[in-house]
């Protein structure tokens, strides 16, 4: 053992937190209540959803949420649909309310965690994430609570969405640092997805500039800062220098300033455990997106999402720290005396504003209340569970009725085989590796995917993220002659160029390269190009057990490695026992040479030859000849 | 499964899961809070009648998927601010432990992942793939290159201090 080695070892013995278990068995009953609860749900899930939808629904959540009718509206009265995300009993779901407190009524339900609800620009729909097992899923519904869509999934989760002013995309982030802008309403009733164009990583929610021209965002890892995708020209560039831990921020309604947080840890605020930064300013800052000159505004500010004004004239943002915050309203022409300062305690409150601008909702622990800029705030949904995003309807839009906009033509439904939105109501992973799929030295993740709510022909997906950029999905031919789930038995690039052929080859538990898949790669889209089916080509049948490993990493295929190559040359190795099945010390090994193009697959050659087992090999035998004899040149 | 596996669990494998959890995501509000979650899901999904073949494993697992989330790692430190406040330390640690853990934000998550995997939790490469649920091949490559940063970066930092 190195020196270096036992350095290591001491030094994460030292740096480790020591944590006691003793307490934490009451938690681990709650949650495991929770999901028993959950699925005791999903059995009843049709009976719930009738009586949730009923006037006696909403009357019995209005008591369990110990909702007070008779309390006197709030000044400006009804003034669109406050959305909420509280956590309930089976998991967070998300509820509307007027302002004033009535006609509370749950608009998406369900056993998986429903959270950050954002109103469309026009108010006629709710963008919301759920969650299940790790991953986040984008959902849209009519205000109504009708036609609610699933419309982009992450393996990962999501970051609160946020609607482009026109309200015909919508941008989001996840937690493995991808930032897409996806279209929900093409006129061809599918979707669109782009990534950002450069390696930064994003982390946190979006902002769009009210143009829609550009998306505002956060990344850039260790040291983020804020950073600027002009959609347009499609580049990304830094705008914010120095910023010690810039987070959340939000572009102003004339699209001057874009405002948002910057804190450190140790001697600034609490809960951010990462930084070690000692120095820097903290608070509620402005940069103008323009000159990228930067103001702090507020001093002592670290949590939560600062909200402009309609008119942009007031920001409204969480003040202090933990455990002593306040809900603050500054006007910006005048920061150093705020407006309106409200305490509150426990829970980083979140916080919208009214479309006129005369009111703010904010969420305390187990409540929402809606204040009047320099007034007493009132409580208008109390007693329930912990309260996660606000989302204000900007303009009162139909609450009753079909909402075509923005698109009529947009289906509520998802055809089975839409290869741009997989797994998104039953995601499942099913298998995954790692490699460099598209030659640009990065390891990507490969993962084959089941959503079970789809017929057997398109339910598994083969889905690749690469380190950055938009992940791509395909629907996994029907595979004949696998039985049950299938696996992933093979990943590679098969070109050396960005943007090419991939091939995976799949299999099942006892049927290993019983069937194969090649898949394009091209233009940020991916689509299964041809299967194969390597063992029925091979004259002494397959092996009788899971392939013998030789020491490589990959069962079957390797690349011609040709720089510049359009076509790509595919080796399929299938092994088998030696002497017909009889000498289980050595394996003929078959190798089926395929010409891959983007309008064919073909088989060029074949040769055999005899390896014995247990021979450690760094690299498959064939590579120590010349595989690529056959490639195209 | 039953409640008193549970406990014993809580009582044996859960200090040092959590410390490793915490070690790679740098949260250890958010490492409880992971660790918690996967055991309720091992308990929930064994009273389903699936089986768990090692518990501290899966929960190992589980967990460093979970904590990947910061939506989940923001909930859990939303949970535990007033907590955490109250017991805030002034406590530094030394200094070559404050180079390790600077060297550990340098290396990517997976990274991080194979560094605690090995020197805390002692695993071998074949245990490693199992709960990382990579290739054995990956592990390797991934546990060489981030001993390789590490050994960079700490032999920088020392070389900083005898400059200084």
């Amino acid at each position: 053992m190195s020196e270096l080695d036992d350095r290591i070892r001491e030094g994460l013995e030292r740096l480790a937190p020591r944590a006691d278990g003793s307490g934490a068995i009451d938690d681990v009953v709650r949650r495991k209540r929770r999901y028993r609860t959950a699925r005791r749900a999903r059995a009843g899930a049709l009976a719930v959803a009738v009586v949730l939808g009923s006037a006696a629904g909403v009357w019995g959540l209005s008591r369990a949420f110990n909702l007070d009718e008779s309390r006197p509206a709030v000044p400006g009265g009804r003034d669109g649909l406050i959305a909420f995300s509280v956590q309930t009993e089976g998991g967070w779901d998300i509820y509307v309310v007027n302002p004033d407190g009535t006609g509370l009524r749950p608009l998406a339900v369900g056993p998986h965690d429903e959270i950050h609800p954002v109103w469309s620009p026009d108010g006629s729909r709710l963008a919301f994430v759920t969650e299940r097992g790790g991953a986040g899923n984008l959902h849209i519904v009519r205000a109504d609570g009708t036609g609610r869509r699933e419309s982009f999934g992450s393996p990962v989760e999501m970051f609160a969405p946020a609607w482009s002013p026109d309200g015909r995309a919508i941008s989001m982030a996840d937690a493995d640092g991808s930032l897409y802008t996806h279209e929900p309403f093409l006129p061809s009733g599918g979707t669109r997805t782009i990534s950002h164009p450069s390696r930064v990583r994003a982390m946190g929610s979006p902002s769009w500039s009210p143009d829609g021209g550009r998306i505002a965002f956060v990344g850039g890892g260790d040291q983020p800062q804020i950073y600027l995708w002009d959609l347009g020209a499609h580049e990304v560039a830094q705008l914010t220098e120095m910023m010690e831990r810039p987070t959340s921020p939000v572009w102003s309604p004339d699209g001057s300033r874009i405002a948002f947080l910057n804190r450190w840890a140790r001697e600034g605020c609490s809960g951010v455990d990462l930084d070690t930064s000692q120095d820097g300013s903290f608070g509620l800052h402005i940069v103008e997106p323009r000159t990228a000159l930067t103001t702090r505004l507020f001093d002592r500010a670290c949590h939560g999402v600062p909200a402009w004004s309609p008119d942009g004239s007031r920001i409204a943002f969480v003040g202090g720290d933990v455990p002593a915050l306040t809900v603050t309203v500054l006007d910006i022409n005048a920061p150093e005396n705020p407006v309106m300062a409200i305490d509150v305690e426990g829970e980083i409150p979140a916080i919208a504003w009214s479309p006129n601008g005369n009111l703010v909702a904010y969420s305390t622990p187990g409540s929402v209340r809606v204040a009047p800029i320099g007034g007493e705030p009132r409580e208008i949904v109390s007693g329930i569970g912990e309260v996660g995003g606000i989302s204000w309807q900007p303009v009162p839009g139909p609450v009753v009725g079909p909402t075509p906009s923005p698109s009529p033509s947009a289906p509520d439904v998802l055809p089975c085989g839409n290869d741009g939105v997989p797994f998104l109501a039953a995601y499942r992973p099913i298998d995954e590796t790692e490699t460099d799929v598209d030659g640009d030295g990065e390891t990507a993740r490969v993962r084959l995917i089941a959503d079970e709510e789809r017929p057997p022909e398109c339910r598994y997906f083969l889905y690749v993220e690469p380190p950055v950029g938009t992940p791509l999905s395909a629907v996994v031919p029907p595979m004949e002659g696998v039985p049950s789930v299938p696996e992933i038995l093979m990943a590679a690039e098969i070109d050396g160029e960005p943007g090419h052929e991939i091939v995976v080859d799949i299999g099942g538990p006892g049927h290993p390269h019983r069937t194969g898949v090649v898949f394009t790669m091209d233009q940020g889209e991916i689509a299964p190009m041809q299967t194969y089916d390597p063992l029925s080509r091979n004259p002494r049948g397959p092996i009788p057990t899971p392939f013998v490993p030789l020491g490589g990493e990959f069962a079957a295929g390797v690349d011609c490695a040709a720089p510049n190559l359009r076509a790509a040359m595919i080796v399929i190795t299938v092994g088998t026992f030696a002497d017909g099945g009889q000498d289980d010390t050595r394996l003929d090994i078959t190798r089926t040479f395929y010409r891959a193009d983007g309008a064919f697959f073909e088989q060029v050659e074949r040769d055999t030859y005899t390896v014995s087992i247990g021979e450690e090999r760094e690299r498959w035998p064939e590579t120590d000849d010349d595989p690529f004899r056959s490639c195209p040149r | 499964m039953s409640e008193t596996e549970i406990r014993a669990f809580l009582k044996e494998e859960y200090p040092r899961v959590v410390a490793a959890i915490a070690l790679v995501g740098g949260s250890r509000v958010a490492a409880e809070d992971a660790v918690q979650e996967a055991l309720a899901r091992a308990w929930e999904r064994t009273e389903r009648g699936e089986s768990i073949e090692t518990l501290a494993a899966w929960v190992t697992t589980v967990a460093m998927n979970l904590s990947r989330s910061r939506w989940r790692r923001a909930m859990a430190e939303r949970r535990a601010w007033a907590r955490l406040a109250a017991v805030r330390s002034d406590e530094r640690p030394a200094e070559d432990v404050v180079d390790l853990e600077r060297a550990l934000r340098g290396l990517s998550r997976r990274q991080r992942e194979v560094v605690v995997l090995r020197y805390y939790l002692g695993e071998d490469v074949a245990g490693m793939a199992r709960i990382l649920r990579v290739s054995e091949g990956t592990v390797k490559t991934t546990l060489h290159r981030a001993r390789k940063a590490l050994a960079e970066a700490l032999n920088d930092r020392e070389d900083d201090r005898v400059g200084a």
